[in-house]
């Protein structure tokens, strides 16, 4: 009677035993098919992220502004390493998976996830560069640059309207006129009342030197016509 | 003979102009001054300019003096006269990418020939002087500080009778704070300072003027070479010695906003509006405006057409409006020629007269127009009478150049110049001394014509 429950308890449980290696077994298989996938949705992103820079990198090539190409084929040197390490660490990952090494899977999975939120982070640097040059480096220093394509370089207003245009004739200068850098940029504008624009570079706008000169004749019998 | 000589002469002319207009230095091609070093230059220059004026008073044909007593009568008050201007100047100037600095000084000593009238020889000939210095600090950060002073001596007979020459010294001092965003587009400048205008002449007392200012401006470059900007401007102008101080002061007022800059390849244009007051004894609230359009071709040509119109504080008048309409044209031929030619009209409106307020020196003789002059030495009496109470002038100008790089630091300029300002404005009265038996009649008129032709010699180096 004993030995007739052992029997069946052995039973039972080599049963239990085999459904549950049975599932694990199926669980695994399920795990190593999502690792792949998600290693390989994570080298495509990483991918993606080179081709945007190298697009960006082409942009700025063409614009022929040497800060903003500097700056973009930096970001592009960085994006290029982290492509190769993406792709050795989803090679891994394939490897592992044939050998259903899960650690070494685990562990190129974190390693990938790394590089794609690295890669996500380069593009947005790359992107940056066009305009406010705006980068947070690894000393959290923040380094803005004059954006040329709306500033156009400081002294585009006066250029624009014709301030300076006979400037480096010598018979065409005002006298004696020191003249500023053009911070303010205003071609006139930034004077006390609507004059035109200053024929030279910082010379007075013919209005402001008209209305400064506008002495009342006096009488021709009184020197002053008050006295 | 003479034909012979005239071709020689346009042969050597052709002779030196060619080779110029080939080969002509533009002074931008290396930077001119005596280096002191990386960053500093010393520049030396000397001007001759010769100028022919054909009426340096800007009289009227119409105005006569006339001498009751002996029955004399003196009508044609126009003088021309020819100008000589020597004119030694230097400027020291330190610039580098954190901070310009420089000063200069510049000395006119204009020497009237006395052709028509010998007086005017020692009279008139006079030096004058111009004074810059400048500072600029942090030029490439986003707090810029800087300061200007202009101190300026000019001598003029314009506008007066021929005893009635002045000289007037005008210092103009002024800070500025700019503020920047890092992009540099966007642009704060507040600009406190002051102004301070000396006439040497006791009689032009009234006219001296001090006067603390501020101006606020702000610009946003929404494209690379067009902003929005704003302008608030206020400054207390106190005409301290005039017998009239409490009338004339004023407190002017400008505030505009616009748009300034580049709108296609070639064209620019400047529209601004605001609003302009006199907060004074009286109030007067006005309009401002300024349009300009400009045609800019490379660097060869430059064409602008434009309007504005802008107020100011005046000694006599509740203020001056000027209505003004411009037209200049630029144009380079090859690397050193350049002819250029500057129109303008304005139609100038005075506010009403502050004059004869003053009952200390005027009374009323009943007509609105007239008054009588009281309290004059030695027992004279006068009597004064003037068109209107507001003036208006309507004044044209028009000035053809033509100049020339003969070489990077040499350039000469030929220029005429005609101003024709024409109005029905006129003062005129009577003037009676028993004591010495004098009685005058006079009636002075402000509408002339005046001529120049200058020749400019220009050394700068």
């Amino acid at each position: 009677m004993r030995k007739s429950y052992a029997k069946k308890v052995l039973f039972f449980a080599v049963v239990v035993a085999l459904c549950f290696s049975l599932f694990a077994a199926k669980k695994s298989e399920k795990d190593t098919a999502s690792f792949k996938q998600e290693g390989v949705t994570l080298h495509g992103a990483v991918l993606s992220a080179k081709e945007s820079v190298q697009q960006l990198a082409k942009e700025a090539e063409k614009s022929k502004d040497i800060k903003w190409r500097v700056c973009v084929n930096d970001v592009y040197g960085t994006v290029k390493g982290l492509l190769a390490s993406a792709a050795r660490a989803n090679s891994q990952l394939k490897s592992a998976a044939v050998l259903q090494k899960i650690d070494i899977m685990k562990s190129s999975l974190v390693l990938l996830r790394g590089l794609a939120e690295s890669s996500e982070k380069a593009v947005a640097d790359a992107t940056a560069c066009a305009g406010q040059v705006t980068m947070i480096n690894t000393k959290t220093t923040t380094n803005v640059d004059e954006n040329k394509k709306k500033s156009g370089g400081g002294k585009s207003v006066n250029d624009a309207m014709g301030v300076g245009f006979s400037g480096d004739l010598v018979a065409g200068r005002e006298n004696g006129v020191i003249h500023d850098s053009g911070i303010s940029d205003g071609a006139g504008s930034d004077a006390e009342t609507q004059t035109d624009t200053p024929d030279n570079n910082g010379e007075s706008p013919s209005m402001a030197s008209e209305m400064t000169d506008m002495i009342t004749s006096p009488d021709i019998v009184d020197a002053s016509p008050t006295r | 003979m003479i034909v012979i000589r005239t071709h020689k002469l346009i042969f050597l002319l052709l002779l030196w102009l060619v080779p110029l207009a080939l080969f002509g230095a533009q002074s931008g091609d290396k930077k001119n001054g005596f280096r002191l070093s990386n960053s500093t230059y010393f520049h030396l220059g000397l001007g001759f300019v010769t100028e022919y004026e054909s009426n340096i008073t800007q009289a009227s044909t119409q105005s006569f003096l006339f001498d009751v007593t002996n029955n004399n009568r003196k009508d044609d008050f126009t003088v021309g006269d020819m100008v000589l201007h020597i004119q030694p100047n230097t400027r020291l100037v330190v610039d580098d990418s954190y901070k310009t600095v420089g000063m200069s000084v510049f000395f006119d000593y204009k020497r009237y020939m006395g052709l028509q009238d010998s007086s005017a020889a020692s009279k008139m000939s006079q030096l004058d002087l111009n004074s810059d210095i400048l500072g600029e600090f942090n030029k490439e950060g986003n707090f810029i500080f800087s300061f200007k002073n202009i101190f300026n001596r000019e001598s003029a007979p314009r506008s007066q009778e021929l005893t009635g020459y002045h000289s007037s010294l005008l210092e103009t001092f002024y800070l500025a704070f700019h503020m920047r965003n890092s992009q540099k587009t966007m642009l704060l400048k507040i600009s406190p300072g002051v102004e301070f205008r000396y006439f040497e002449e006791s009689s032009y007392q009234d006219y001296r003027y001090v006067s603390p200012k501020m101006t606020i401006y702000g610009r946003w470059n929404f494209l690379p070479k067009t902003a929005l900007f704003f302008n608030i401007s206020v400054r207390y102008q106190d005409y301290y010695e005039s017998f009239m101080r409490d009338q004339v002061r004023t407190v002017p007022f400008n505030m505009f906003v616009g748009i300034n800059g580049q709108i296609t390849a070639h064209f620019s244009l400047r529209l601004s509006a605001g609003y302009s007051g006199m907060y004074g004894e009286d109030m007067h609230h006005d309009v401002n405006a300024g349009v300009e359009l400009v045609y800019k071709r490379f660097d060869k040509t430059l064409l602008s057409l434009g309007y504005t119109r802008a107020i100011a504080p005046a000694a006599f008048y509740e203020y001056i409006r000027n209505d003004r309409l411009y037209f200049k044209a630029k144009q380079r031929f090859g690397r050193v020629w350049m002819v250029q030619l500057d129109t303008s009209y304005s139609f100038v409106a005075y506010g009403e007269s502050r004059q004869f307020d003053d009952t200390t020196l005027y009374t009323s003789t009943g007509n609105p127009l007239e008054w009588n002059r009281i309290g004059l030495p030695n027992g004279a009496a006068a009597v004064v009478e003037v068109s209107s109470l507001k003036k208006k002038v309507q004044s044209l100008k028009v000035k053809p150049s033509f100049m020339v790089n003969a070489t990077k630091w040499f350039g000469i300029k030929l220029s005429y110049e005609f101003r024709w300002d024409n109005t029905d404005y006129f003062r005129k009265g009577d003037y009676r001394q028993a004591a010495q038996n004098i009685n005058t009649r006079y009636e002075t008129y402000y509408d002339f014509m005046d001529h120049r032709v200058m020749l400019d010699l220009i050394l700068d180096y």
